[in-house]
């Protein structure tokens, strides 16, 4: 199988139009020849039917006019004169040209002369052959037409039988070709697309390639195909990385546990009060890490999977973001962090817990990345229509490759802001439910001069002051069966 | 290099992990070594820059600033005797063979582990002093053959 004009193979549809527009064609061809074929033989059959008709009656009467010469009687004769005209007049039902009417016009008048000679006695014998030669010629004339009109038959029966050789063999070698491109065009990449689809789940996170060939249709869906392997490769990655992290970021907890429980071995003795005093407040802490991630994982497996419930309410931004940065005063190590609020109510219709969690993820993102000491900025603004909560610093920017794992969720977080709920989400889980909430989350990182988050969240509808309950419009519609 | 030290032997400890950071140094220290704390590679660097070289490095990983194989390649590109201190490396990366095999130093422990056998790598780290011979342009992703 040459693999030579594949990738400009033709679509199924367009073959299939071609082969039926060529099979058309050819049966309505061999139709009009069968049926000249058949009026071709019949007016020959005819020809040859009249010719040989004619020769027959001629004789007939070649022979009546030796009676009407020979006979010895009148009864005779007057039988022999009857059967000659009638004769004469059964030849004249098979002439078929004007020369041969012409002919037997000729003979009849001929006989005529030589049957009134016979009953008047004048009759010679040099009437008896004018008149049989007239008969003579006259057979002559049909016996030359039926040889022609055999002839022709012959012929027309020989174009018929190359006419019937060539179509069969047309029929043939479309079939061949057309056999040949459906076992090349497409058997084979649809055997090729099935036993792709048989490899997949691929090993080792590598997709299956199905080459690209054979007809357009399945052109299409081997690229189809392809992307799809490729997704769902890249989906099986994504959930490996996944869970790698998760059991990376178990590590840490898990770590810090044992060391602490190493401070109480049964086969040494006790170490001071105040160290196991640390000791357990170690494990208090490592044990709200775990149950805080067990919280996040969970999140996370809601929110990736869309069917986490937003339980929205009226709430004002400024004092969210106010109360998580309260959060993070005594996390370790620790940072200045620096509150600038705006001057109005910046009042949006949300979740206020998943609110907390974004703003935590944020700033836990950015204090990882500014030296212990420096400054966070926490500011909240107004623009437009909506209303936003930055964090930042002014001077650490946070790296390309660094910044990519913070989209992932549970990469490594490794402070006591990891007891805070929200922290491990990730970037990519925090923008979904900024998204959720009709907001979004804009990511500014520039080495010289610091790297800055930003949610945006749209401003609750100004609802009038008679109607102004704690819950909103919008927000409280939703929310009275899900908050009683 | 190799003159007996009558003082504690110096550990510095690269954790980003506050607790982690903080239990592990109690039991070293309960074993009677001398232990500073950095909590990512950049301050790791700070101290050795400014203090005495310690007589064994412990890293993590995984850290902000500076990870820890960062941290390996930048004692040795700066050249200032700290190529010659041993590295021990402790983390819970999933390829955490690999990673040791690019910093090129024998000593390693995947988290979690036992105080004890923390406190007996740091010995025998010690004992030996097996400094870091990194393989440049090894490959970063590759799985290790065996243990």
């Amino acid at each position: 199988m040459a693999a030579g004009a594949t990738g400009t193979s033709p679509s199924i549809g367009r073959v299939s139009v071609a082969v039926f527009s060529v099979l058309t064609t050819l049966a309505l061809v061999v139709c009009a020849a069968v049926a000249l074929l058949a009026s071709a033989l019949h007016r020959e059959g005819k020809l040859l039917a009249d010719g040989t008709e004619g020769v027959t009656r001629a004789t007939e009467a070649r022979f009546a006019l030796s009676l009407v010469a020979l006979a010895h009687s009148d009864d005779v004769r007057r039988e022999a004169e009857r059967h000659l005209r009638v004769v004469l007049q059964e030849a004249q039902l098979v002439v078929d040209t004007p020369e041969e009417a012409a002919l037997l016009e000729r003979a009849r008048d001929a006989a005529a002369a030589f049957v009134s000679r016979t009953e008047r006695g004048e009759a010679t014998r040099a009437d008896l052959d004018d008149a049989r030669g007239v008969l003579n010629e006259f057979v002559q004339l049909n016996a030359g037409q039926a040889r022609e009109a055999q002839a022709s038959a012959a012929r027309w029966t020989l174009a018929g039988t190359v006419l019937s050789v060539l179509v069969g063999g047309a029929i043939v070698v479309a079939v061949l070709v057309l056999l040949l491109w459906l076992r090349r065009e497409v058997v084979d990449p649809i055997r090729r697309l099935a036993e792709a689809i048989d490899r997949f789940p691929a090993r080792g996170g590598r997709a299956p390639h199905v080459p690209e060939t054979g007809a357009l249709e399945l052109r299409g869906l081997a690229a189809h195909l392809n992307r799809t392997a490729q997704a769902l490769a890249e989906a099986h990655r994504a959930r490996l990385a996944f869970i790698a992290a998760v059991a990376h970021d178990l590590r840490n907890p898990l770590t810090a546990i044992e060391m602490s429980v190493g401070a109480a071995r049964p086969d040494a003795p006790l170490p001071s009060e105040r160290r196991l005093r640390a000791a357990f407040a170690v494990i208090e802490r490592q044990v709200e890490r775990l149950a805080r991630m067990a919280g996040d994982f969970l999140d996370a497996t809601r929110i990736e999977e869309g069917v986490l419930e937003l339980r929205r309410r009226r709430v004002d931004l400024g004092e969210l973001a106010s109360e998580v940065a309260k959060r993070f005063e005594d996390v370790l190590p620790p940072h200045e962090i620096r509150l600038t609020s705006a001057d109005e109510e910046l009042e949006v219709d949300a979740d206020p817990v998943r609110v907390e969690q974004i703003l935590s993820n944020l700033i836990s993102n950015i204090m990882k990345f500014s030296p212990p000491g420096s400054e966070v900025e926490v500011t909240t603004f107004r623009r437009d229509d909506a209303v936003g909560v930055s964090v930042g610093n002014r001077l650490f920017g946070i790296r390309r490759d660094e910044l990519e794992q913070l989209w992932e969720p549970f990469r490594r977080s490794g402070s006591s802001a990891d007891t805070i709920p929200g922290v491990g989400l990730g970037l990519s889980l925090v923008r979904r439910l900024a998204e959720a909430h009709g907001g979004r989350l804009e990511v500014d990182s520039t080495p010289e001069r610091g790297a800055r988050f930003t949610l945006l969240l749209p401003l609750a509808p100004t609802l009038p002051y008679a109607v102004r309950p704690e819950l909103g419009a919008e927000g409280g519609r939703h929310h009275g069966a899900q908050h009683p | 290099m190799s003159e007996a030290p009558s003082r504690a032997p110096c550990l510095l400890l690269a954790e980003d992990d506050a607790d982690v950071a903080e239990q592990l140094s109690i039991v070293l220290e309960d074993a009677g070594y001398a232990v500073k704390v950095a909590r990512n590679g950049v301050e790791a660097l700070a101290h050795m820059r400014i203090g005495p070289l310690p007589d064994l490095v412990l890293t993590d990983i995984e850290m902000p600033l500076l990870t820890g194989t960062e941290l390996a390649t930048r004692m040795l590109v700066e050249d200032c005797g700290r190529e010659h201190i041993p590295i021990v490396v402790l983390s819970g990366v999933a390829d955490l063979e690999a990673v040791v095999r690019r910093i090129g130093t024998p000593y390693f422990l995947a988290k979690p582990f036992r105080a004890d056998a923390a406190c007996a790598l740091v010995a025998r780290a010690l004992l030996e002093r097996t400094p870091p011979s990194p393989q440049f342009g090894a490959p970063a992703a590759e799985h290790p053959a065996g243990p």
